[in-house]
């Protein structure tokens, strides 16, 4: 690569840092597309593509404070709102330069590719890593070194050729030789043990994308399926007057106008990951101390295995979680009025 | 208010300081005369002397994709941009003295209004078009949608009403479409047929434009509120469970959720197929270094003449999405859901 395109990529990484991008990292399109097994590559959206860019925008760490789960969730949909805004300022100064610039949409999830498992057209979390920006961590979210998981991602690809920046030299996640997201997550969507020989949490890092489902997006779709077969099916005698006049039905019109409670609802993992220079101000939190108290998590040797001890969160949001039959039962005539 | 003095050239760097990349002006009362009743802008504001009209360029990335809900997905959120940047570019105008309303995409008045306004592709609604015609930024193409010299049909349109008399431009001299006769190719692709393809032969363009507003929404609003409402009804006129079930879990459930939630603007922004394709517009040429777009119409657009009309031989799209679009056999046409222009 010559002089002038590694003064490109420089002039495209101060101009998104500008724009409020609070990291970005660049690989090749191609590179990338040969070691993806599904559909989830640069040549599904358009071919022709050289590089991709990936970027960071960090969730407010006050509203990681907050006890107010809902307001957490208010400030992760103006978050990524703000990814949004920052794909197109990115194609914006591509194709002011001549070139193409197409943002790979941040939150959709696309049933064209895949009827039964709906997803988006690129795995932000693998862009990044692959581009350096991060490492997908023992529950697949992304880490950085600046905010660990809590940063929310937009992808840009392009025709201009950029050089690609050097992938992580070193794991940001410990697996569960730390743990603390297993051992906090209220669904159990997070692996509990792996095997002692492991040599790196990439041998065994996964989510449970279902189980994570019922927290993260427990007023989503697939809790309105499952209450309307409850309903449609007459499964419990209801009383209509209950069923419309219930908090969740409250609560899923507000996730149906302001995406609150319809994904990125759970923050649980987030609260308690140790990487990211943010963590330290958050764990001075008082509230923050309690989600897993000094000593409750700890990495035990089950024979061949290294496991934690599953703890959940703190039993103050126990019922956040995992909403799914609520609203029939909110409806249903042997329930108590609210 | 206290009046400020200004002019188009400091409302032209307003609107560039806010990504909107052309402004022109026209008056409330041509624009009345241009307009049906129903959309006429006297009708929300009768304090309104002038009508500022703004384009924003639409990306050539977003015409170069093949992946059809990527460029659904961010041309809703370009329209939001747009619909935003109006009120940013009003607040200007107040802040200088006068009064003024933005008129906004999204304002769907279902009294007066429905969503055949903004077909095609959300470009904008009917009456910020007509007004872009009037204020010289563009002409009206075969399908109703606004053609520039810059971008041809690929960009986003919207009005700020004003009660500051601004001097009107001037339409442009010329059409800029070469119509179903030279051209014909986004009638050629359309997956809907919603554009004529044909005409009585030396037909001026002015007689043939048009567009099948109901037809045309099913596939740039396939999840939108006609599908929503379709949906719910047929879903309600189960008798068995098992039916009602069946629908409620089907992709459709699945998709207007999304749309709703995720998509909002989105839901009427589905279908880019004419605008891909259409040669007006300096960014033409880089559109068409994509291979997905050289594949549209690979044959060029065949025309058959005789019996002294012209007819544009339909090819449909590459890809249809979504394939094919919800359709609800035997339901009644939706009552609201009507041409209105």
């Amino acid at each position: 690569m010559g002089e002038t395109t590694r003064a490109l990529k420089d002039e495209l990484k101060a101009y998104a840092r500008a724009q409020g991008a609070d990291m970005i990292s660049v690989g090749s399109a191609e590179a990338f597309d040969a070691q993806v097994p599904n559909l989830q590559k640069t040549s599904t959206t358009a071919a022709g593509m050289k590089s991709l860019i990936v970027f960071g925008r960090h969730m407010l760490t006050g509203a990681l404070t907050t006890t107010d789960v809902e307001l957490q969730g208010v400030n992760s949909h103006m978050c990524m709102d703000e990814i949004d805004r920052l794909s197109l300022a990115i194609c914006d100064w591509l194709e002011a330069r001549g070139y193409v610039g197409i943002a790979s949409p941040p939150e959709a999830a696309f049933l064209d590719l895949d009827p039964v498992k709906p997803m988006g057209t690129l795995d932000f979390k693998w862009v990044a890593e692959f581009c350096g920006m991060g490492q997908a961590g023992l529950e697949l979210n992304l880490l950085t070194p600046e905010y660990g998981p809590r940063q929310y991602m937009g992808v840009v690809m392009t025709d201009l050729e950029l050089e690609p920046d050097p992938k992580l030299s070193r794991d940001l996640c410990p697996g569960l030789k730390c743990g603390r997201c297993a051992v906090t997550c209220p669904t159990q969507a997070i692996p509990q043990e792996a095997p002692a020989s492991a040599r790196s949490v990439r041998d065994y890092r996964y989510l449970n994308k279902r189980q994570c489902s019922l927290g993260a997006q427990r007023i989503g779709i697939r809790a309105l399926h499952l209450n309307l077969e409850d309903i449609i099916f007459q499964r419990a005698p209801i009383d209509p007057e209950r069923l419309i006049d219930c908090r969740y039905m409250r609560e899923w019109w507000q996730s149906n106008n302001f995406k609150v409670g319809s994904f990125a609802a759970c923050f649980e993992c987030w609260y308690v990951c140790p990487p990211g220079k943010d963590f330290k101000q958050l764990i001075q939190v008082p509230y923050r101390k309690q989600d897993i108290p000094v000593g409750a998590a700890a990495t035990i040797r089950r024979g061949d295995k290294i496991a934690i001890v599953h703890r959940g969160p703190n039993p103050e949001r126990a019922d956040a979680y995992n909403r799914d039959k609520e609203f029939v039962k909110a409806g249903t005539v042997t329930q108590d009025k609210e | 208010m206290s009046a400020t003095v200004l002019d188009k050239a400091w409302l032209r760097a307003r609107a560039r300081a806010h990504n909107l990349h052309a402004l022109g002006v026209t008056t409330v009362e041509q624009l009345d005369a241009a307009l049906p009743p129903p959309l006429r802008p006297s009708t929300l504001s009768s304090t309104m002397r002038s009508v500022v009209v703004v384009v924003r360029g639409g990306y050539r990335g977003l015409a170069w994709a093949r992946h059809v809900p990527t460029k659904h997905f961010w041309a809703g959120r370009i329209l939001k941009e747009v619909d935003d940047a109006l009120g940013d570019l009003a607040a200007d105008l107040e802040r200088a003295g006068h009064a003024a309303l933005p008129v906004l995409a999204m304002a769907l008045d279902y009294a007066a209004r429905n969503p055949t306004d903004l077909t095609p592709l959300g470009q904008g609604t009917y009456l910020a078009r007509v007004a872009a015609v009037l204020a010289g930024l563009g002409t009206l193409g075969l399908n109703e949608m606004l053609l520039t010299p810059q971008w041809g049909p690929r960009c986003f349109v919207g009005a700020v009403l004003t009660e500051l008399e601004l001097e009107p431009d001037a339409p442009l001299a010329t059409e800029l479409c070469p119509g179903l006769e030279a051209c014909g190719r986004c009638a050629a692709i359309c997956p809907e047929q919603a554009i004529p393809l044909r005409q009585p032969a030396g037909a001026s363009l002015a007689e043939v434009r048009h567009l099948d507003c109901v037809a045309c929404a099913r596939a740039t609003q396939p999840y939108g509120p006609a599908t929503m409402a379709r949906h719910l009804t047929a879903a309600l006129d189960r008798d068995s469970p098992d039916e009602r079930w069946r629908l409620a879990k089907d992709l459709t459930t699945g998709e207007l959720w999304q749309q709703v939630t995720m998509h909002k603007e989105g839901a009427f922004t589905a279908c880019q197929e004419c605008a891909q394709v259409c040669p007006v517009g300096a960014d033409y040429a880089a559109i068409q270094r994509s291979p997905h777009r050289q594949a549209d119409l690979p044959d060029g657009v065949q025309h058959r003449r005789g019996d002294g009309w012209v007819e544009v031989q339909w090819v449909g799209p590459q890809w249809r999405w979504p394939s094919p679009a919800p359709e609800r056999e035997g339901l009644p046409p939706l009552t609201w859901m009507q041409p209105q222009r």
